[in-house]
């Protein structure tokens, strides 16, 4: 495998409510402002990987006007994925790996305040079984606090749902020598995975999370300490799952960020973690931290990040 | 990079309206032809690519996320392209890198 790198990050503030401006409008200065950090223009680039949500810009194919934030003519080599910005990610490293180009934009960016996100998360479960049920995305994060209480892992029975907000984010990746040119402390990817469970939240114990487990292992979470570790937790109970699928102990700092439960702008949110996760390693602030990233009901679906310096 | 092959490939029946299955019978239905057709089962494959494009079609949100289990990839990676129109060909393409790439070996897309 390549070696290849977080070099630069770029976000916007945590917690913004009700932005007026458009997707396009909120990531063109955070893509000005993650090739600034290291000198580089868009021209640069050799291959860009997005992520939205078609049901936050409410408009198919809304992405395609993000386009426009990357300067992209002549045309550049893309793709997109309808999933959280970390996948995004994971496809521009597993690109990377071809050699013959040598950086990747990743951004990501949604408006999760112009609609209510518990009704628009309610149609991401089976259509048939499901839906009808009216289940959103609380009460099932219920149903694995509850899971967590009878198996003695949690005492609050006090379910704390995360605050939606808008955001936006940028990450910038390189290979081999490109990043060491480009940045004094590249946050090395040592090793990244994602997994997926069972769909249904009745055919698997929610108290822990398989695929949160396989994904840390394959990423190699526990060959060294980890300083900090940045969990898509969006309910604090999950963070009680993610540690222990991912083994991580009392000397790791959890989501010095603030996490994705104080700011929670979907589709968006998971690739935050990733790179707040490496810019610890780019302030020269960690040597070993882990990004976490997740999606569907009870932490269906995680993508681990294990960065080095 | 290493040499990728398309070693199998399934379609559903087309017809207009196919009502005697779901979306989880539909993506089955090719999914297993696709298997068939490569001399394969469900355990020999390493990782999933769908390509979906747009979710309002049918009204289901990451529906990966609900089509992970028709698609045998409870334990394995699930990966959901969505490139607008060009999404049918773009998904070949992802999945092909992550097999040329040497990350994964044999690919369902």
């Amino acid at each position: 495998m390549r070696d290849v790198a977080v070099v630069s990050f770029a976000r916007t503030e945590p917690g913004l409510q009700g932005v007026q401006e458009s997707d396009t409008q909120l990531l063109f200065p955070i893509i000005n402002e993650a090739l600034d950090r290291i000198g580089i223009t868009r021209k640069d680039i050799g291959f860009t990987c997005s992520a939205s949500c078609d049901y936050l810009a409410g408009a198919p194919f809304a992405f395609v006007q993000t386009l426009e934030a990357t300067g992209a003519w002549p045309p550049i080599s893309e793709s997109h994925v309808e999933m959280d910005g970390a996948w995004a990610l994971y496809e521009a490293w597993v690109r990377l790996q071809h050699g013959d180009i040598d950086t990747a934009l990743v951004f990501a960016a949604g408006m999760s305040t112009r609609g209510d996100m518990r009704e628009v998360l309610s149609i991401s479960y089976d259509p048939y079984y499901l839906m009808p049920l009216w289940l959103d995305p609380d009460s099932v994060a219920g149903l694995q606090l509850q899971a967590l209480i009878d198996a003695g892992k949690a005492n609050d029975d006090v379910l704390k749902p995360p605050t939606y907000a808008d955001g936006a984010a940028c990450v910038i990746l390189a290979a081999g020598d490109r990043a060491k040119q480009l940045t004094d402390r590249p946050a090395w990817i040592a090793g990244i995975d994602h997994r997926v469970d069972a769909h249904y939240p009745g055919v698997r114990d929610l108290s822990v999370s398989d695929s949160a487990r396989i994904a840390g292992a394959q990423a190699g979470v526990d060959k060294a300490p980890v300083d900090v570790a940045e969990l898509h937790a969006s309910y604090a109970h999950e963070e009680i799952v993610l540690r222990e699928a991912l083994g991580l102990g009392d000397d790791t700092t959890i989501n010095p960020s603030g996490g994705a439960r104080a700011s929670n702008p979907l589709m968006v949110a998971g690739l935050i973690r990733l790179g707040e996760a490496a810019n610890t390693i780019l302030s020269g602030d960690a040597k070993r931290t882990v990004g976490h990233a997740s999606s569907g009901p009870c932490l269906q679906q995680n993508l681990v990040c294990v960065m080095e310096a | 990079m290493n040499r990728t092959a398309v070693i199998g490939c399934g379609q559903t029946h087309h017809k207009k309206v196919r009502d005697d299955l779901s979306m989880a019978g539909l993506v089955r239905e090719a999914a297993e032809r696709a298997l068939e057709d490569a001399e394969m089962s469900w355990g020999d494959i390493d990782a999933v690519v769908i390509g979906k494009a747009p979710d309002p079609f049918e009204g289901v949100m990451m529906p990966e996320i609900y089509l992970a289990d028709a698609l045998g990839a409870a334990g394995k990676s699930i990966f959901r392209v969505h490139t607008a129109g060009s999404v049918g060909g773009s998904t070949a393409v992802v999945a092909s890198h992550l097999v040329s790439s040497g990350v994964k070996e044999r690919v369902l897309t």
